[in-house]
């Protein structure tokens, strides 16, 4: 079966984001702990992205500066 | 670069922190045409930029002293003020200014080049990790405790750790036993 190719829908936060502070919704606060596996499996897969994109996108060029690559 | 070239840019842009770092580089290029400081880039979109899109926002938080300047260049970026945000929808673009001053925050800022003198201010990365472990232990947030820890696994070896030790044991913070906690964490 060929895979559906989704496109991609760029659409905007900003309604959304109005909605929320007009009903006077503050912050998502997500409380609910993960196991601990989970945890360490999904801090890993971050750590692992961060440093993909370290190297090809975010330069350093100095102390506490970095070229970002659009 | 000149004004309407960034938009466009902005426009054509699918990543959503490029688009917020580009729209925060332009509004700083706009103030400092006016001879004004720039703001810094805290909350959420500071998350977003230090955990290269791990985190994501919708909004833009920027600390800025001079409120009226700052909106005068809104405006003239076509922001409209509509409850706490100044907004732009063609931009798809939602700005809020939580907060006038750093007031606590002092590490120093981290400087972000998108093209020819086309840059914006981060808020400092030990500053971003207090703000997420107090947000993680007043309302018990499992969400920022998570990026915390994942903040410091990636820039233990470049924090300054005296500084962040020293701050999270101020009596207005007091985070210093969750500071530990997640610290022997990414340790492990």
């Amino acid at each position: 079966m060929k895979k559906k190719k989704q496109k991609f829908k760029d659409l905007s936060p900003v309604e959304f984001l109005l909605f929320r502070d007009k009903a006077g919704f503050k912050r998502y606060i997500k409380q609910s702990k993960r196991g601990e596996e989970e945890r360490r499996i999904l801090l890993d897969l971050g750590l692992k992205k961060i440093k993909e994109r370290d190297k090809t996108e975010f330069i350093p060029t100095g102390y506490r500066k970095r070229k970002f690559i659009i | 670069m000149n004004k309407e070239e960034i938009i466009e840019l902005i426009k054509k842009t699918e990543s959503p922190l490029k688009r917020q770092l580009l729209l925060v580089a332009l509004i700083s290029y706009q103030l400092r045409l006016k001879g004004k400081e720039i703001p810094v880039i805290i909350g959420g979109l500071a998350l977003s930029y230090y955990t290269r899109e791990v985190y994501f926002t919708a909004d833009i938080d920027l600390a800025y002293s001079d409120g009226e300047s700052l909106g005068e260049v809104l405006k003239e970026l076509s922001f409209k003020k509509k409850g706490k945000y100044w907004v732009n929808e063609g931009l798809k673009a939602a700005v809020e200014i939580p907060v006038n001053i750093l007031g606590d925050e002092e590490a120093p800022t981290e400087t972000v080049e998108l093209g020819p003198d086309l840059y914006c201010k981060i808020i400092g990365i030990e500053d971003l990790i207090i703000d997420r472990i107090k947000t993680y232990k007043d309302l018990h947030s499992e969400s920022d405790g998570e990026m915390a820890e994942l903040l410091i696994m990636r820039y233990f070896d470049e924090v300054d750790w005296e500084y962040i030790e020293l701050k999270a044991v101020h009596p207005e913070i007091d985070v210093g036993e969750e500071l530990r906690e997640l610290k022997g964490k990414a340790e492990a």
